[in-house]
């Protein structure tokens, strides 16, 4: 009787270990664009996310200038011209999951859970809804989620002379690994 | 002139202009060799620096190509080749090294190097890309 007490209470002793704020500094986020001359991809993979499972809070923070591009002039461009990195070097998001006390992050398996907060881009910010899928194992906790972002919402300029080149919208995408470890 | 000649030269002119346009469009990326440092840092002192004050510390290395001598806490192969160099704990130097760049056996936690990259800027590491290795020395102190 006495063991089964001792074990249950080393258990959630260990479960609120894990419930801590964990880190991931190296996250995915890339961004595509249909374009009739080419398509523009761009992925940076040095994106910095935490997870809170005790609060259900979620932040990102990712460099604008860590976005590589298959061409330099594109990067270029898109630094200098439309998102302005030197004058705004980051780009930021910070939400809570919504439902989060009754979705099941005490146990493993996948789901499906909706993230609201505001990202911040170029200057200005922006709510943000988007639905996440988490997948929880004993070893890691994964996130990751596809969302649409108006370019002219954050007030990024688009020369006319190339205006018909650059999509209004621009699909983003996120991926992220929290390890369990520490 | 006759009519032929200024088709000739309009032509001319035409290829020269999608010549120079398909060079530009297509440029490669300047490598790191071919570019000198315009600050040279120890990883230690300059996390001081970023941490104390994060704009100014940007203003003056953001988007530069900057020299760091530290020591590798961390060799990384997962996504892309990196290095992790000591910090203060929280705050360490990510360089981040082109896809498909393989390091020496030497390149390994603990000893001394010095990495030539272009900087991004800090989150809680502050990142460098495009880097290259300036010299290694294994296993110091």
């Amino acid at each position: 009787m006495l063991l089964v007490l001792v074990v249950s209470c080393m258990h959630s002793f260990a479960q609120s270990m894990e419930k801590q704020t964990m880190i991931d500094r190296n996250g995915t986020t890339s961004f595509f664009s249909v374009a009739p001359l080419e398509n523009i991809v761009a992925v940076n993979n040095q994106v910095l996310a935490a997870i809170n499972l005790q609060k259900g809070t979620v932040a990102v923070s990712m460099l604008m200038r860590g976005f590589r591009f298959k061409k330099t002039l594109m990067e270029e461009h898109f630094n200098e011209n439309y998102v302005e990195s030197d004058k705004y070097p980051k780009a930021t998001f910070q939400g809570t999951i919504k439902d989060f006390t009754l979705l099941p992050f005490d146990q493993n398996g996948s789901f499906e859970a909706v993230v609201e907060g505001e990202v911040s881009l170029h200057g200005v910010t922006q709510p943000l809804s988007t639905e996440v899928q988490f997948t929880l194992t004993d070893k890691f906790v994964q996130a990751s989620t596809t969302f649409e972002l108006v370019v002219a919402d954050f007030e990024i300029k688009i020369p006319q002379l190339v205006v018909n080149n650059i999509a209004k919208k621009v699909e983003v995408q996120s991926r992220f690994n929290f390890s369990k470890k520490k | 002139m006759s009519r032929n000649t200024i088709y000739g030269f309009l032509l001319l002119l035409a290829m020269v202009l999608i010549g120079v346009g398909l060079y530009l469009y297509n440029k490669p990326r300047p490598s790191m060799e071919q570019q000198s440092a315009a600050y040279t840092v120890k990883a230690m002192d300059w996390i001081e620096e970023y941490t104390a004050d994060e704009n100014a510390a940007n203003q003056k290395y953001l988007g530069n190509v900057i020299e760091v001598e530290g020591e590798i806490q961390e060799v990384q192969m997962e996504k892309t080749p990196m290095l992790i160099l000591t910090g203060n704990g929280m705050n360490s130097v990510q360089c981040v090294f082109p896809e498909g760049y393989s390091f020496d056996p030497e390149v390994k936690p603990e000893a001394s190097i010095t990495v030539k990259g272009m900087c991004n800027g800090m989150l809680l590491d502050i990142i460098l890309t495009e880097c290259m290795i300036v010299s290694s020395v294994p296993e110091e102190k």
